[in-house]
């Protein structure tokens, strides 16, 4: 049973990574209600920009971080501005949309493995210098839970509070501030927040650049905590989008639900079987959930 | 009269024009004989698939005076099985090639039957025995999977491992070695049907798994990118057995500093006189898989040599015995293999060492 514990914590890491994408796609997706499946390359792009920053020109980490962070945000914007925004004002369909971001997801990973090589690449520097933290069994129950205890890296640990923080921060933003209230109405029926006089395209421009920004840090972390490569985005997209429908499409609380449901089915679905099961089991999930339960955990 | 003879001797002139320029033009478009060589060059592994590029030149330079022109042409395919699909059609439709050679085994799988229907030589280097069995003109090179299991076994028992840690992604050429290893010896070995999705790269709950059942080693056989990222988590979870491979270290550059001192099977060491030849030519070593390279585009040449079409050829090179390789006297068996020696290698100070 001591396998348990261990089991618990890379279910919370996997759940912690994908929350961190299905956290921005879900505001995306709220506020335009289309599947920005360029999503997953924005995170690849964030991986990337720290790689160059901090791999090949050798700046300091944190500024690169926060360099790809906010390029990954601009990326984002970037796409609403040159393809999304023409094409809703030309009022092409969500469809479009889709196939116009599926065509941006491959474009740009195109360029990416020409620019950087399509090899894997690490972003941690020096192996072994990150702090290892050791959970174990509280004090109190040392009698029932004795030597039962698991392992958790720092990074693993930053994906995690991350994934809370920016979670919190969202929440907070959408129902305290104006920003967040004008987000919310745009969410509701765009075409009535226009004539309220919202400039939606302004507000959904943000909400592009804030919710890629998330995406950026997503793929910066997975790439300290395993490694970056031009696919990379497709893997996070799929399992965040999962998360997404799973916890409820468009819903903040539902998409991280989501994610640490299909983080914990995942990992202790494996428990007896061969690994190679993992991704069948999250998209049976997800086909379950589509029959039974099609708007997700949480109704928007 | 004068009219006949002029009329003679236009005629003559026409047939001796036409002879001189047929004779003419057979020096000047003698079709040289080419060789498609599909390999990753670019990609993860790329760094392998240039050095069997520049293996598969140094090979035809090393002709002089040959009856034929050969020409290589070289098509990337990423060891993407559905790039090399693609790079063959090219090869046979535009390029009209006799034969071609593939690097791995998805890409060897890919293309052996439409080589096969094509009649079109085909040479792979990989590790999955079965990509010439019951074809004509199909042929691969490489280690044996059972040689490497034999090897494996012994030295695993020599270091007194009883419970080895499978994990082992899910590609035709790892599924070969993996079930070779376990015909050899199943009973050191736990978690044996563990197999990982190649994209894959988080594999902390199959490390949890094999610490759960005892492992007191790994043997890894996983795809470039896949391995670093196993090494690494094996390492944070605090994990300190040996970690063991057959071929796979040699193949992610990125985790040859974290296994610093572990051993691994793979193939013996070219001769020195290749690695020199190689190294003078293009001022780096050569990879794994190099040396195959070279040995195929020498067999193929050696074979076209022999005169005939490709059925000719074929026959000639299903009846090689002990062709001078650099990896040894080279024979094809009767199913199209040939095969090459296995040995234990161990990392130190990042590099590849035999252990003798």
């Amino acid at each position: 049973m001591d396998i348990v514990p261990q089991l618990i914590l890379n279910s919370i890491i996997a759940g912690a990574i994908y929350a961190l994408v299905a956290l921005g796609f879900n505001l995306i997706y709220g506020a335009t209600k289309f599947f920005n499946l360029a999503h997953g390359v924005v995170a690849a792009i964030g991986g990337y920009i720290v790689f160059y920053l901090s791999k090949t020109l050798g700046l300091n980490l944190y500024l690169s971080v926060a360099t790809g962070v906010l390029l990954a945000g601009f990326a984002g914007y970037l796409l609403d501005k040159l393809i999304y925004l023409p094409l809703r004002r030309k009022k092409a369909s969500n469809m479009i949309l889709l196939v116009a971001s599926l065509g941006a997801f491959t474009a740009i990973q195109a360029i990416i493995a020409i620019v950087f090589t399509s090899q894997f690449q690490t972003l941690s520097r020096n192996f072994g210098s990150q702090k290892i933290f050791e959970v174990s069994c509280p004090v109190a129950l040392r009698s029932i839970c004795y030597g039962v205890g698991g392992v958790i890296t720092q990074t693993q640990l930053i994906i995690f509070i991350s994934g809370m923080v920016i979670m919190g921060a969202l929440v907070i933003v959408l129902k305290k501030t104006m920003f967040g209230k004008m987000v919310r109405a745009i969410s509701d029926d765009e075409e009535v927040a226009r004539i309220v006089g919202i400039n939606t395209n302004k507000i959904i421009g943000y909400v592009f650049f804030i919710g890629s920004a998330i995406a950026g840090l997503a793929g910066i972390l997975v790439g300290f905590d395993t490694g970056i490569e031009p696919t990379m985005g497709m893997n996070l997209l799929l399992k965040g989008v999962i998360a997404s429908v799973i916890g409820g499409v468009g819903n903040i609380y539902g998409g991280v639900l989501g994610a640490f449901l299909i983080g914990f089915v995942e990992n202790f679905g494996i428990w007896k079987i061969s690994g190679e099961w993992k991704d069948a089991i999250a998209f049976a999930v997800l086909i379950v959930f589509l029959i039974f339960r099609p708007r997700g955990i949480i109704k928007k | 009269m004068k009219k006949i003879v002029t009329g003679i001797a236009v005629v003559l002139l026409i047939v001796v024009g036409i002879f001189a320029f047929n004779k003419k033009s057979d020096t000047v478009s003698k079709e040289p004989i080419k060789i498609g060589v599909i390999l990753p060059l670019s990609g993860d592994a790329a760094f392998i698939g240039e050095a069997a590029k520049n293996s598969a030149i140094l090979a035809k330079e090393g002709f002089k005076e040959t009856k034929n022109d050969y020409e290589l042409i070289f098509e990337d395919d990423q060891a993407d099985s559905k790039k090399t699909v693609s790079a063959f059609r090219k090869l046979v439709d535009l390029d009209k090639i006799r034969a071609v050679g593939t690097g791995f085994a998805g890409p060897g799988n890919a293309i052996a039957p439409l080589s096969e229907k094509e009649k079109i030589i085909h040479f792979s280097i990989a590790s999955d025995l079965n990509i010439a069995k019951n074809k004509k003109f199909v042929f691969n090179h490489w280690i044996k999977p059972e040689n490497e299991a034999k090897v494996y076994i012994e030295k695993a028992k020599n270091q007194g491992l009883k419970k080895i840690a499978m994990l082992n992604t899910n590609q035709q050429g790892i599924i070969a070695v993996r079930d070779a290893i376990l015909e050899e010896d199943p009973t050191l070995f736990i978690l044996k049907d563990e197999l990982i999705a190649p994209q894959e790269k988080d594999f902390r709950t199959n490390i949890i798994k094999a610490k759960n059942n005892g492992a007191d080693s790994f043997l890894l056989m996983l795809l470039p990118g896949q391995l670093v990222s196993a090494v690494k988590q094996i390492r944070e979870m605090n994990i300190k057995v040996p970690i063991t491979s057959v071929e796979s270290f040699e193949y992610d550059q990125e985790a040859v500093p974290l296994l610093e001192g572990e051993w691994y099977v793979t193939a013996a060491d070219p001769s020195s006189d290749f690695t020199l030849k190689f190294k003078e030519r293009f001022n780096s070593l050569p990879q794994p898989g190099s040396a195959y390279a070279y040995d195929v585009i020498r067999m193929l040449i050696t074979s076209f040599e022999e005169g005939g079409n490709n059925e000719n050829v074929a026959k000639t090179l299903s009846g090689m015995k002990n062709f001078p390789g650099v990896t040894g006297a080279l024979s094809v068996d009767e199913e199209g293999n040939i095969d090459s020696r296995a040995v234990v290698k161990k990392i130190t100070g990042g590099k590849f060492v035999e252990v003798k």
